[in-house]
């Protein structure tokens, strides 16, 4: 028995074909069902981004877009990672309180679609029930804002009824992360591994 | 996208464990770019690679993980073999899983020779990373760090059983399914190597390092039957 509340139609249970007699088989989802499989299907594309994946290319190609600069802290909120799911009143939360601080949410992110980006509020009511394997917040702010975002996000971790997975972002200078003397002076520990756009895209080449 | 953050582990056990990837390549048009990418993640002992080919009338997606092959298909999860993978003529700038630092190093040294434009991210150890790219003669540019998870961590699974499957970002390795895996290695019924794979076979980003993971299962039997 599958518990459709529970479920986040990631389809993974389809795809590894090892049911004898073929019984998964995905419905016809309708909103905000739907969004379920969008966020929780990597291979699922967003319809309104054009993007698989629950994000965007943030750092990836920073080098060839320049979305984050010198002065910028980066964030991604992570909500249900790793593997706990979550449902998006929680992730709402995080929302409302982030635009509080007047971040910048990422207009090519699928949660920045359905959100007014001023209150960081759902604009359908509807589909705050919705659980998903993961969704995640971009938004960016001045550097300087590190401390405060991150300890706003530890009151919010109090509040939710799962987990989030947090990134930070910071261009690097000279080989050393912008960053980190702010993260030092915050007590904001990070792990000692994670990603590094090594800095060889260039612009415009066919 | 954020599918290679968040790896956990100890510095030792993460010392095999590196992702180099590009991101954005459709920007990229000329085809032999995308195919030279491809040889140089190739030629330096990959354990897991992931493309697409553009050959045939639809786009076909190929992913080599070491130790999986055709008879270990399952549902859309199919294999390729490096040799397949070199046969196609068009390839697609993607993915590779390395487990030695100095193979890592190779790759970075010769993509920044090859000038071939692409972003290209390297998930791993920052401080070797960063190492390896001062002798390439390159970034880093940008960093993407991982700050911890918060919340309601009671309900995450065994700290030993994450550091399996956080090595699929997308978390389609269930931490079940990873014990069942386990128990069948224990009573005989299955090789460490098949495990390891049925693993890696549900990561469809392919980003999964099987030879990491055998590592790790072989630690977790260890354990556990000591204590």
């Amino acid at each position: 028995m599958i518990d459709e509340d529970e479920c986040v139609e990631c389809g993974e249970c389809q795809k590894a074909g090892v049911c004898p007699v073929d019984a998964h088989v995905r419905p016809e989802y309708g909103w905000p069902r739907v969004l379920r499989y969008y966020w929780s299907d990597p291979l699922a594309v967003f319809p309104w981004t054009g993007i698989a994946g629950r994000g965007t290319a943030e750092m990836k190609t920073n080098d060839v877009t320049g979305r984050f600069t010198d002065d910028v802290v980066g964030i991604g909120v992570e909500f249900g990672r790793p593997g706990i799911g979550s449902r998006l009143s929680d992730v709402e939360k995080a929302s409302i309180r982030l635009a509080a601080l007047g971040v910048e949410f990422e207009p090519e992110n699928p949660w920045t679609h359905l959100i007014d980006p001023r209150t960081g509020r759902l604009k359908d009511s509807r589909v705050r029930r919705e659980k998903v394997l993961s969704c995640i917040i971009e938004c960016k702010a001045p550097k300087e804002k590190v401390d405060e975002i991150y300890n706003t996000l530890m009151e919010v971790a109090g509040e939710i009824d799962t987990v989030f997975s947090l990134d930070i972002i910071s261009k690097c200078k000279d080989g050393e992360v912008i960053l980190k003397p702010l993260l030092d002076e915050a007590g904001i520990k990070v792990r000692i591994n994670g990603k590094t756009n090594v800095g060889l895209g260039r612009p415009l080449i066919p | 996208m954020t599918h290679s953050l968040h790896r956990r582990g100890s510095r030792e056990s993460l010392m095999g464990d590196w992702i180099i990837f590009t991101h954005g390549s459709r920007r990229i048009r000329d085809r032999s770019k995308h195919r030279r990418f491809m040889e140089i993640l190739m030629k330096h002992n990959p354990v897991g690679l992931s493309t697409v080919t553009l050959e045939g009338e639809e786009p076909r997606r190929l992913r080599y993980v070491r130790g999986w092959d055709s008879s270990k298909d399952s549902g859309i999860h199919k294999s390729a073999t490096l040799e397949e993978i070199r046969a196609y003529k068009d390839l697609n700038a993607g993915s590779a899983v390395f487990t030695n630092f100095e193979d890592v190093k190779a790759v970075l040294k010769e993509l920044k020779e090859a000038d071939l434009g692409f972003s290209v991210v390297i998930t791993g150890i920052f401080e070797k990373v960063h190492e390896a790219c001062k002798e390439a003669g390159t970034g880093p540019h940008t960093v993407n760090m991982s700050a911890g998870t918060f919340g309601r961590v009671e309900l995450l699974p065994d700290p030993k059983i994450l550091e399996i499957t956080t090595m699929c970002g997308h978390h389609m390795i269930s931490p079940n399914l990873v014990k069942h895996l386990i128990e069948q290695v224990k009573k005989g019924s299955m090789s460490i190597e098949d495990a390891a794979v049925e693993m890696a076979k549900q990561c469809t980003c392919n980003l999964f390092n099987v030879d990491r993971a055998m590592r790790l299962i072989e630690k977790y039997i260890r354990d556990t039957h000591t204590a």
